[in-house]
């Protein structure tokens, strides 16, 4: 096969240098209200008809049925409100959307989980009297995505203490549950773990009354947020750590997150009589940052009173915290988030953003959860405007979605940075320098394709840039087809959810520079001695695009070359002519045919298809001759005989003609040049010595003889004689026991 | 043990060293004077003392087949008033050199002068960097090999109405903007000239332009009769120059140029036959070397004509006016060749005897090349064989002492011809030429050409 390629050239990638410029940095995380769940920020949803109050205290949500979940009270059931996505009550839970779950005489949905497979797990608060004052107790209830009640957990009411029960807070994750309450002034803690249940009762301020606000998974246990009023700590490992925010003369809790080792606390601060939303982060140390929402509703110079009532997690790139609450002013409580990314950073040198969204009547962001790319949230909504002092203080309950870096694009681009044309040489592999830039908001991660049937060892993978920056890769790349004369390279950049995509592609001229050498016989002779060896000619052509540049023909045993090697070029698309001398291994039997076999090869040839050809001479015994010892350095004669081989015409076995070869040893090459007794000056082979005879043909086969024209000058000789037989066949082995091979002495 | 030996030698030889060669040819685009690589791009600032301030111009390569491509170029950078000049310029690679096939641009400059005989649909201009470098230059734009003492007479303008007289005055280095440091360079002169047209004392002129290997012209200075100069330096590029192939000229065939050799053989003409060989007519590095007896058996009359190629030199074909000798020298073959039988009468007959090319145009030690019966060679010789540079040798002859001769060993077979198989041994001395032959017939003669001067 022409131009066949052997090469899955070695190919291999190296980390180029990163080239982060100095502007390359994750933006500040941006939050835009989705209107598409609500057009007005905020939806409501009444269970009943008329002044009922309806309370929404939690929220949560499940990613892969794209469904929001607030859970809080109507009347005096527990209430959970799902929507879809586009805001819609999603009639797939609970027929319309909306789940009334009486329990006791009084109840109220607390907090709710979403368990990995999608079932729900609500936190509640139920009068467990029959009658007479209320006992309230605390329930935790399974349900099953549809809204029933989940039969594997059903419903579990339990006291956690003598007095009444204030279950405070739920969190679940892939292996359990745990919440939190109070009862009496004692906090006690509930959890399962792997389908071992556990329960304990702590007390994180001993000296003051204090209440749990949260709980969160940590390494397998339970964190507790608890909050005196005006003092607020967690409890971790069984350490308290009070959550103290500079200057704050009180400090509240709203929600706990555990995130990446660090534990995250929100909820308000009063310095100076202000009160702040803040975030605390409780790591190695404890740090702390206040805040307040004001969005593009609030200027920076209008009193506001933050709150932060929760706090979640929206993963991505980069993980942003989202904090959810409230911002107060003289005209009513509105719907707060702030976000914060570049968590890897101090506290202090978070990027954030924050939004307000303003709410017919008066409410709070009371719950919030995340997942990627928003959040949703979950409040309360009284319906009085303190504006226009107007309303039913009708009470519903509001749901919420906030989109998080929705506008952010990622954009990575491709560039060649080098060469500019690439040249593959023979099978070597081509380097080919990328450049990826981020020309978007977001951090992105890309990978290179290279298509087939060019190949690039090891991973493409470009790594996640920021916006604004730029690594270079340098690829090895191999080409494991038939080597065309060139071709074009179109590399791809492939990055999920990169929105232009148009800069994503590259296309490079590739030229094939490469030597494939193309073997044929040109002339083979019919017949092969045991000894000495016979010249083979060849066609060697380049049926490549580049010049071979040391071409030269082997054999292989049963053949022997014999002779210097000179490697010699072939233009492309050219040939030459080599010509070889090859003998047979000894051994092999008269009669019948060598198995030869030829291949052309140059270090640069590509291809190995077109490399070989082969012959099958017969292998025949060459005749034999003796020769006398010269007389006097003039007088030359012995014998021969013919040479013998089975099933070859004995006709073709003939000596057709004995040829001596006489060398005066000593100085320059120099041998018997003709019969007339003059020697000439011979040029030393390719292998640099003198083992080029030149050969003089002499009177009579069987019996032969030669007289020079003159004598021999003085010196020291040698003699070489052989047969020649009429199939061309000529002696080539030359020993003194043979007799073929003597040195004499001219005096 | 034998057999392990063998094997052993069998590797050795598989193992053997390739010839290094660093000989340019014309299969790889970047390694070009002016490459042909995809997307190469340059930006030249160029200008004219008088008729125009500086401007830039972006080059690009935007397509190509084969060894031809097309370069396209347009001005940027300009003042809102000026209107950016574009256009092409389709070049060709050949093994004679740079062509230019074919360009296109927009009008010429008002500003300059008339390069025509008349004013109307004049499209000849020196304004821009690759217009600079073209101007009377067009086939070729720069000939190869590129060795020392190369010299050649082109044509250009739109109608070529234009010679120039192009020099190489070998490698120097360079500054230019585009690289950090000096770069080398070959330096081509051409005395440019331009009659009949309006403004043709600023058509002609001296033009030097400085070509890097790999790069391209970076360098372009015309100093205009009319007393103007004209100037262009490579500003940017991202092409990277690479080391220019050796200049040395183991036949230099300058118009003009005589020289004397004699030549004898040991067996068949013992008497030497002196000759004189002169450089007759020369272009487009082609030459005709005509031959004349001075003294000696032989007398003759003969030309032949030898082509400097990158493909390396080669003979073209031979005339041979008159040939006769007293001598008898054995009849070599082939009996029925397509140019009758092959004949020693000149130096110059064995220095081609067998098979093109005398030598490679970028010589190297060690490298070979050999015969192929597919040949036109092997009709005419019927000799196959193989030819190997040897390397650098002392040589002495009649002319003189040659130190650094470049001697090349060629194995000769010519079938049933004993005269005219054997092993020749040529000694080409840079700058100088042929010095000695020794050619040892398988005959037992030896055949000697010695350069007397």
């Amino acid at each position: 096969m022409k131009r066949r390629s052997l090469a899955v050239a070695v190919a291999a990638l190296s980390a180029g240098v990163f080239a982060a410029p100095a502007a390359a940095q994750v933006l500040p995380p941006s939050l835009t209200t989705d209107t598409r769940f609500a057009f007005a920020g905020v939806s409501e949803f009444d269970f009943q008809v008329g002044v009922v109050d309806d309370t929404a205290v939690r929220a949560a949500v499940d990613p892969a049925r794209e469904r929001a979940y607030a859970v809080g009270s109507t009347g005096n059931a527990i209430a959970v409100v799902a929507r879809r996505a586009d805001g819609a009550l999603d009639p797939s839970f609970a027929g319309d959307g909306s789940l009334e779950l009486a329990l006791g005489r009084d109840a109220e949905g607390v907090d709710i989980g979403v368990r990995a497979d999608g079932r729900l797990l609500v936190l509640a608060r139920t009068d467990v009297a029959s009658s007479g004052p209320a006992d309230y107790d605390t329930a935790l209830i399974g349900l099953l995505p549809d809204g029933s009640t989940d039969p594997s957990f059903g419903t579990r009411t339990f006291a956690a203490g003598p007095g009444d029960d204030v279950p405070a807070a739920l969190d679940v994750n892939p292996r359990g549950w745990a919440y939190v309450g109070a009862t009496g002034d004692q906090t006690y803690i509930g959890w399962a773990f792997d389908d071992m249940v556990f329960d304990q009762v702590v007390d994180v301020f001993p000296a003051v009354p204090d209440g749990p606000v949260d709980i969160a998974w940590q390494d397998g246990a339970p964190v507790v947020l608890a909050s005196t009023g005006t003092s607020t700590a967690v409890r971790r490992n069984g350490v308290n750590t009070e959550v103290a925010v500079p200057l704050a003369t009180s400090v509240t809790g709203g929600g706990l997150l555990v995130h990446d080792g660090s534990v995250y606390v929100t909820g308000a601060a009063t310095v100076a009589g202000d009160s702040d939303a803040y975030l605390a982060r409780l790591g190695a140390t404890l740090e702390t940052r206040r805040f307040d929402f004001r969005g593009s509703v609030f200027s920076g110079d209008q009193p506001v009173t933050g709150v932060g009532q929760d706090i979640t997690l929206v993963p991505g790139d980069p993980d942003t915290v989202v904090v959810s609450g409230s911002s107060e002013t003289d005209r009513g409580r509105e719907w707060g988030f702030a976000a914060f990314n570049g968590l890897e950073g101090a506290l202090s040198a978070l990027q954030a953003t924050d939004l307000v969204i303003p709410v017919a009547g008066q409410g709070g962001a009371s719950g919030v959860a995340g997942a990627a790319g928003y959040v949703v949230a979950a409040g309360t909504q009284r319906d009085f405007s303190l504006e226009t002092q107007s309303g039913t203080n009708d009470l519903s309950i509001g749901m919420g979605r906030v989109l998080i870096d929705n506008e952010k694009r990622c954009d990575l681009a491709l560039a060649v940075v080098s060469p500019v044309e690439l040249v593959l040489r023979g099978r070597a592999p081509g380097e080919v320098t990328l450049r990826v830039t981020n020309n978007g908001k977001r951090p992105c991660a890309g990978t290179i394709g290279v298509p087939a049937p060019w190949v690039a060892a090891g991973s493409v993978d470009a790594g996640r840039l920021l916006p604004g920056q730029t690594v270079t890769r340098t690829l090895s790349l191999g080409y494991d087809a038939p080597f065309p004369n060139d071709a074009t390279l179109e590399l791809s950049l492939s990055a999920a959810g990169d929105s232009a995509l148009g800069d994503n592609a590259v296309r490079l001229r590739a030229i094939f520079s490469f030597c494939d050498l193309a073997l044929t016989v040109l002339e083979a002779p019919p017949v092969i001695g045991t000894e000495g060896s016979r010249r083979f000619a060849f066609t060697v052509r380049n049926v490549g695009t580049a010049p071979c540049r040391a071409a030269q023909v082997i054999t292989r045993a049963p053949g022997l070359r014999s002779g210097a090697v000179k490697p010699y070029s072939v233009a492309p698309g050219k040939s030459v002519e080599d010509e070889i001398s090859v003998g047979v291994l000894r051994g092999l039997k008269t009669g019948t045919k060598a198995p030869l076999s030829f291949r052309v090869v140059d270090a640069d040839d590509v291809a190995a298809a077109n490399d070989l050809a082969s012959s099958e001479p017969v292998v025949v015994k060459p005749g034999d001759t003796n020769a006398r010892t010269p007389v006097r350095g003039i007088s030359f004669s012995g014998r021969a005989t013919k040479g013998t081989a089975r099933f070859v015409s004995a006709r073709t076995l003939r000596v057709a003609r004995v040829q001596i070869a006489v060398r005066r040893l000593g100085g320059e090459c120099r041998w018997l040049s003709s019969a007339r007794g003059d020697l000439r000056t011979v040029d030393e082979s390719d292998a640099g010595k003198c083992d080029e005879p030149v050969w003089i043909t002499v009177k009579g086969t069987e019996r032969w003889s030669l007289r020079l024209a003159k004598r021999l000058p003085k010196g020291l000789y040698e003699l070489r004689t052989r047969a020649v037989l009429r199939n061309g066949l000529a002696e080539g082995r030359f020993t003194r026991t043979d007799k073929n091979l003597i040195r004499f002495r001219v005096r | 043990m034998r057999l392990r030996r063998l094997i052993a030698l069998a590797a050795a030889v598989v193992a053997w060293p390739a010839a290094s060669a660093n000989a340019a040819g014309l299969e790889d685009p970047g390694a070009q004077w002016l490459p042909r690589s995809d997307g190469a791009t340059w930006v030249y600032q160029w200008g004219n003392t008088a008729f125009s301030p500086p401007r830039a111009e972006r080059y690009t390569v935007t397509s190509r087949t084969g060894t031809a491509f097309r370069v396209a170029w347009e001005e940027f950078n300009l003042r809102p008033d000026e209107s950016p000049a574009n256009g092409f310029a389709d070049f060709r690679h050949t093994d004679a050199g740079l062509i230019n096939t074919n360009f296109q641009s927009t009008p010429v400059p008002p500003q300059f002068p008339i390069l025509c005989g008349t004013a109307a649909r004049c499209s000849n201009t020196l304004a821009g960097t690759l217009f600079e470098v073209m101007w009377g230059t067009r086939s070729p734009v720069l000939a190869e090999p590129l060795v020392a003492g190369t010299s050649w007479n082109s044509v250009g303008g739109t109608t070529n109405d234009v010679t120039a007289a192009n020099r190489y005055r070998g490698v120097v280095d360079v500054s230019v903007p585009a690289f950090p440091a000096p770069v080398k360079a070959a330096k081509i002169e051409s005395v440019i000239t331009q009659a009949g047209a309006l403004g043709d004392p600023f058509g002609s002129g001296l033009r030097t332009v400085w070509w890097v290997y790999g790069v391209g012209p970076v360098k372009v200075l015309f100093q205009h009769t009319s007393g103007e100069t004209s100037y262009a330096t490579l500003q940017q590029t991202n092409l990277a120059p690479i080391a220019p192939p050796s200049d040395a000229n183991l036949m230099p065939l300058t118009l003009g140029a005589e020289s004397t050799f004699r030549w004898r053989n040991s067996r068949h003409m013992k008497r030497w036959s002196e000759q004189r060989l002169t450089v007759a007519a020369s272009a487009n590095s082609t030459s005709r070397i005509n031959v004349l007896d001075t003294d000696g058996p032989i007398d003759v009359n003969a030309s032949y004509l030898f082509s400097n190629r990158l493909g390396g030199l080669t003979n073209v074909t031979t005339r041979m006016r008159r040939a006769e000798t007293s001598s008898r020298l054995p009849a070599l073959g082939p009996a029925s060749g397509p140019e009758g039988r092959a004949r020693f009468v000149t130096p110059l007959d064995l220095m081609t005897y067998g098979f093109n090319p005398v030598f490679p145009s970028y010589a190297v030690d060690g490298q070979t090349w050999r015969s192929s019966r597919e040949s036109r060679d092997f009709a005419v010789y019927g000799v196959t064989g193989s030819s190997s540079v040897l390397g650098k040798r002392t040589v002495r002859v009649p002319a003189g002492r040659y130190r650094d001769a470049i001697a090349i060993r060629s194995r000769l077979r010519q079938s049933n011809h004993a005269f005219g198989s054997g092993t020749r041994t040529m000694y080409f001395a840079p700058g100088v030429g042929l010095v000695k032959i020794t050619f040892r017939h398988s005959d037992g003669s030896t055949s000697t050409v010695e350069k007397t001067g």
